[in-house]
């Protein structure tokens, strides 16, 4: 016997009100869905003067999307959905409390008459923001699509999210977070409390320790400096008619300017607006730390950016580029001695933060390394599977009481098999990155991150991340390979 | 005996190899050990799509032989399997005809620096 409960919008954001464009249904009218599934998405915008200060730089790509709390049948509500414009701009309606936007047919054996059933409410809410790099960034295809240097989401309930984290690596962690929506919607359903997730992007400034320490650290003097200093590129770059430059140029002072690594943020809540402080945990990708950085030879300050990216500037912007930077190595001992001072710098005033470091795939294909004499020494700034292991050997040696904590990514990808499933030791297929979610989810909840954390009974199986331990386990063909004899 | 000396599939699907640096010349007596070529792939991918799987390698000569000819240059792009050159091993070997067997090689991920 099949009964239907009313989706119905509850309260959100401040007195002043919550305007928001028509509902965009992400499932079919009459599909059937589970609980947990994202079935509609709709821009919003904060009404009044909390909206004006609130969200800058992210009311164009703020949004709310509509989870089922029960599984059913959906059914759309007539003409919640628009359709083009008027559903994605947030001027259309009043976000209403109670306005039920559908209805959900369920399975409600056991219930004694027809008709809706008494229940609590089957619409939970995520909240979305991106923050665009430059207001001409549009782009409102996706749930967080878009060119944004930060995006997020959260759990929008009665308060701010118990828990934050925010990724700082490059795109084989980017992903991972986002999942293959792009929009955090498998990291929100995975963790077991409240939970705000953001994403950092690495273009074109890639995060390294260094960089988030100088971050944190860059006075407003400084950041004037830095972006008078970058003047010199802008007029560089017009001067030699490659005004595509000056994007990358004026893209990289603001990455240099911002700190991501003590930004806040605000959140909608049923009950207003909450802002919440920096994330209590940050995630990294080791491979942030490449072998070499660029120090600008008069500021002094680190400059880590991928080398293919500067392959694509024009003569006249790499010109800059070269005048303005010095390469220097970048030694597996000096990414030790950044990520420990990153450590107690975030924890310097929140003991409880926490920063966790996605290790290095070491095996690469075709990578048969017979003799390391005839490499050039050291053998870590010479040969990738080297550095590879020696970092995450060093990795391995700092976790712990310093508040570093490895996801042990070169073993899920033993696991999974790296010619399948990373055959380039960066990109993931889908399956490895599904395993790193998971893997950096129990890690959170092994650390203790708020939000992220299970029952006792729960976390007795979980695997601890902090002190991984190798090849802990093997697929099940290898496991019955025999022993050779002598060894 | 001629052997070939081929561009090794490192990783399939990524493209063609840019050739960076050779280091042996014609003539030259090579030890075990001694570097041959320099390769980088993934760059055809690079203006493709954004982060590509730029990885660079360095192809190392496993066996004694004498370089008898290079059929490579500095930037040429090639795909796996193509001619790299040719060696000799053995003092008296034929130099006509084809490679009996491929130059037995071992190929190192390398680091590899911007020129700046």
């Amino acid at each position: 016997m099949t009964s239907t409960v009313p989706l119905q919008l509850s309260a959100v954001g401040n007195a002043g009100g919550l305007g928001r464009s028509g509902i965009r249904w992400l499932r079919g009218d009459g599909e059937p869905c589970r609980a947990g599934d994202v079935v509609g998405v709709c821009n919003v915008g904060v009404r009044g003067a909390a909206g004006e200060a609130a969200f800058q730089g992210e009311r164009d790509d703020l949004r709310i999307a509509l989870v089922l709390a029960r599984s059913g049948i959906l059914r759309h509500g007539q003409r919640i959905s628009r359709g083009g414009w008027m559903d994605q701009m947030h001027q259309q309606f009043r976000w209403q409390p109670r306005q039920v936007v559908g209805q959900l047919e369920i399975d409600s054996e056991g219930e004694s008459d027809g008709g809706e059933a008494q229940t609590d409410s089957a619409l939970r809410f995520y909240g979305l923001a991106g923050r665009r790099v430059n207001d001409l960034a549009e782009d409102r295809s996706g749930l967080l699509s878009g060119w944004h240097d930060r995006k997020r989401a959260w759990h929008l309930a009665e308060a701010a999210p118990a828990g934050s984290v925010v990724g700082l690596g490059i795109c084989e962690l980017g992903p991972v977070l986002k999942g293959p929506g792009g929009a955090f919607l498998e990291m929100l359903g995975s963790a077991p409390g409240t939970v705000h997730v953001a994403d950092v992007s690495d273009a074109p400034l890639v995060h390294s320790a260094r960089v988030l320490i100088e971050q944190m650290e860059r006075t407003d003097d400084d950041r004037a400096a830095l972006a008078q200093d970058f003047a010199g590129m802008m007029a560089a770059c017009l001067a030699g008619d490659a005004a595509t430059d000056c994007i990358f140029a004026g893209t990289l002072v603001k990455a240099l300017c911002r700190a991501p690594a003590s930004e806040g943020a605000e959140v909608l809540t049923h009950a207003g607006i909450a802002g919440i402080g920096p994330a209590q945990a940050l995630v990294l990708s080791i491979n942030g730390e490449g072998p070499v950085r660029y120090r600008h030879r008069t500021l002094g300050y680190t400059l880590n950016c991928y080398d293919y990216r500067f392959r694509q500037l024009g003569k006249a912007a790499m010109g800059w580029i070269k005048a303005s930077f010095v390469p220097e190595p970048h030694t597996v001992d000096d990414a030790r001695r950044d990520l420990l001072k990153l450590a107690q710098r975030v924890r310097r005033d929140d003991p409880g933060r926490r920063i966790l470091v996605l290790n290095s795939v070491s095996t690469l294909l075709r990578d048969d390394t017979l003799s390391y004499d005839i490499h050039d020494a050291p053998l870590a700034q010479t040969l990738r599977g080297v550095r590879a292991r020696e970092m995450n050997a060093m990795l391995h040696d700092v976790a712990g009481d310093s508040g570093i904590a490895v996801v042990d990514s070169d073993a899920l990808a033993a696991e999974f098999g790296v010619g399948r499933s990373v055959p380039d030791g960066i990109h993931q297929g889908a399956e490895l990155q599904a395993a790193l979610r998971d893997e950096i989810l129990r890690v959170l909840a092994a650390e203790g991150v708020s939000g992220f954390g299970r029952t006792d009974a729960e976390a007795s199986g979980l695997r601890l991340s902090r002190k991984p331990e190798p090849y802990r386990q093997y697929p099940p063909a290898l496991r019955e390979l025999p022993r050779r004899e002598g060894r | 005996m001629l052997l070939s000396l081929l561009l090794p599939n490192t990783n399939e699907g990524l493209g063609r190899a840019r050739i960076d640096a050779i280091y042996p010349a014609v003539g030259d007596a090579l030890e075990p050990g001694a570097r041959l070529f320099d390769f980088t792939i993934g760059l055809d991918a690079a203006s493709e799509f954004d982060c590509p799987p730029v990885t660079s390698y360095r192809m190392i000569l496993r066996e004694a032989a004498r370089v008898h000819r290079v059929d490579a240059e500095p930037g040429q792009m090639l795909a796996a399997g193509e001619a790299l050159g040719l060696l000799v091993s053995g003092a008296d070997a034929a130099l006509d005809g084809e490679p009996q067997r491929g130059a037995r090689v071992s190929v190192a991920a390398i680091l590899r620096s911007l020129d700046w």
